[in-house]
């Protein structure tokens, strides 16, 4: 199971990198794709929630920075629908965090 | 064909107020010279206040002007669903208040002698479909048991197929756009500021009133009005809102015999039909209004206007058909308008969710809110029920999660093409959206061939707008803006125009 949620934020992260390089070059991103990365960040967060409250031993670590990961992302997608701010910043932390719990998943994956 | 409302064409209304460039301090300013503002003004000078009204386009250029100049007390969502989401107390609220709107407009056109064609006539409900007749016989129940003198009737002074009918007198017409303009010239007098071609860009609360922006002046001001329509900019309030486009198209009859009236059919689409004058003499009209559609989801080669002029030409003798024109409404989620202070203000006052009822609305909107202000915000019956920020999630939850489902969807289609479709294949008077450097671009072509090419993301919340074939407009498919196809705001929440390529 845990193989298929890391292929999930695999993928997650693909789009989440074809959507900065938009961001990046000052150009609006296609709404669709975010919210497929977003849905597809949603399915792989719950699945891992659910992994963690049926396996004693549990990547946590991950699941909280991906947490991390999702509100910056909640609040990138306001910011940039809202015409806020410029969200050059925010996109980098956002995907700096989500790549960290995703190495940190991959990690406990072939270590445990 | 005109492609004007009768009133528009008529008036030809040019911009007699300058432009806001300088700061100014105000006790009320409104946004938007329609016909909530403009009744929010009235009410507010009335009683003393120092108000500033800041129009983007000219007075009444929005949809006042555009709409039917129909009054009556029924409302489009028809009553009885009002009655399943809230309870009759709110039915009674409702009707009352209407009919008190048409009243009220009546009073001020006497009192302040302004000419705007002001006449009682009667509102008729029919239907032809034997499966309609219970919910009509439902609807005249519950108008009568709230004091409403409705009938069935078995005539109908045109010549329309019905199996059922109901009339209600003492419902009126009027030209709205002579209205909105005269009051406001009379307000003008009464020292009024009226700012036309002045489009807010922010506004903003602080801690003793609000702050109005503009391209080139600012206005301070203890309470703020939002009379927009729907609020401008981004506003928690339009996920509880859905934006559509309705069409009209005007005739003369062969025979030139106009019975007063207003006359909505139960069927689906919707049609609402009724005589007017476009002059201030004789009835000399036949109106169908209808057709409705969310904004920025036409059907593709759809004709909408032809579609009314079929339906006018298979009920009548049509002379010639000579005026054509759409307007915008927007629904609310739980079919009763939010008027009152914004969620989480404390002096910025919103009035939106008329349905296609926004002449009763809009002037029942500025009495509320005006006296909000006048009472400082001593919350009367009319306001309760009319609450903006009511919370009501079983009346809502259905609206809310299609709507705003419908709204995901559109955003979903925003989709990279990796393809580049040469301008070429863009015919004169048509308009795509096209990929060009990884960039959406909303690229059309005038009658002198000339090309226009703007962002087709929307300066409101990014949707991608979508080509306007019937008024060569981009319309957004989200939240309702418009934009010329030169890419400047018409209408809907954008503050902002479509930046240029």
């Amino acid at each position: 199971m845990l193989i298929f949620i890391i292929s999930i934020f695999i993928l997650v992260a693909l789009g989440g990198i074809y959507l900065i390089s938009f961001i990046l070059r000052n150009k609006n991103t296609p709404k669709g794709i975010a919210i497929i990365h977003g849905c597809g960040a949603i399915l792989g967060a719950v699945l891992l929630i659910i992994y963690c409250i049926f396996y004693k031993n549990a990547p946590i670590l991950s699941l909280i920075i991906f947490i991390i990961a999702a509100c910056a992302g909640i609040i990138l997608l306001h910011k940039d629908l809202s015409n806020t701010i410029s969200p050059k910043k925010l996109a980098i932390f956002h995907g700096v965090i989500a790549i960290l719990a995703l190495t940190s998943l991959i990690i406990f994956a072939y270590s445990s | 064909m005109n492609t004007q409302s009768p009133w528009k064409a008529q008036f030809n209304k040019q911009s007699i107020y300058p432009t806001l460039n300088q700061e100014i301090s105000v006790d009320i300013a409104i946004i938007g010279g329609g016909i909530t503002g403009i009744t929010a003004a009235q009410h507010l000078i009335q009683n003393g206040k120092k108000v500033a009204i800041i129009e983007a386009l000219s007075i009444g250029e929005g949809t006042t002007g555009d709409s039917t100049g129909n009054l009556y007390i029924p409302v489009q969502p028809y009553y009885q669903n009002i009655l399943k989401k809230f309870d009759n107390a709110t039915v009674n609220t409702i009707l009352s208040s209407r009919q008190f709107a048409i009243d009220y407009i009546e009073k001020i056109a006497a009192q302040e002698n302004i000419n705007c064609h002001f006449a009682r006539r009667p509102w008729f409900l029919y239907t032809n479909n034997p499966e309609q007749i219970k919910f009509l016989e439902t609807e005249v129940e519950l108008m009568k048991k709230n004091g409403v003198a409705i009938d069935l009737t078995t005539s109908l002074p045109l010549n329309l197929e019905f199996k059922s009918a109901a009339l209600l007198d003492n419902q009126a017409r009027f030209n709205p756009l002579i209205y909105v303009t005269e009051l406001a010239a009379r307000l003008a007098t009464k020292g009024c500021l009226i700012y036309e071609n002045s489009r807010v860009i922010q506004s903003e609360e602080t801690n003793n009133g609000v702050i109005f922006h503009t391209a080139q002046g600012k206005v301070f001001a203890k309470h703020g009005i939002i009379a927009t329509h729907t609020p401008i900019g981004v506003n928690f309030k339009q996920m509880c809102l859905a934006a559509y486009r309705s069409y009209g198209v005007a005739a003369h009859l062969e025979d030139n015999i106009y019975p007063e009236g207003n006359f909505w059919d139960l069927n689906q689409p919707h049609h609402a039909i009724c005589t007017h004058s476009d002059n201030g003499k004789a009835l000399n009209l036949i109106i169908v209004s209808g057709n409705h559609h969310k904004t920025g989801q036409r059907q593709p080669h759809h004709a909408y206007y032809q579609d009314l002029e079929n339906f006018l030409s298979e009920k009548f003798k049509i002379s010639k058909f000579v005026y054509h024109w759409s307007a915008q409404h927007y629904h609310s989620a739980d079919d009763v308008p939010y008027i009152g202070l914004a969620d989480g203000a404390k002096h910025t006052y919103i009035a939106t969710g008329y349905f296609a009822d926004g002449l009763i609305y809009g002037t029942l909107a500025g009495i509320i809110i005006g006296n909000a202000i006048l009472n400082n915000n001593k919350i009367g019956d009319w306001q309760k029920k009319y609450d903006a920020t009511r919370f009501t999630p079983i009346a809502s939850w259905s609206f809310f999660v299609k709507d705003n489902i419908n709204v995901l969807m559109q955003y979903l289609k925003d989709l990279p093409t990796f393809k580049t479709t040469p301008y070429e294949d863009i015919k004169i008077g048509k308009g795509k959206v096209l990929e060009i450097n990884h960039e959406k671009c909303a690229i059309s072509r005038d009658a002198n061939n000339q090309l226009h090419i703007v962002s087709a993301v929307c300066s409101h919340m990014k949707g991608i707008v979508n080509w306007n074939d019937e008024e060569k407009t981009w319309d957004c498919p989200c939240h309702g803006s418009r934009f010329t196809k030169e890419g400047k705001v018409i209408e809907g929440p954008a503050q902002f125009d479509l930046e240029k390529k």
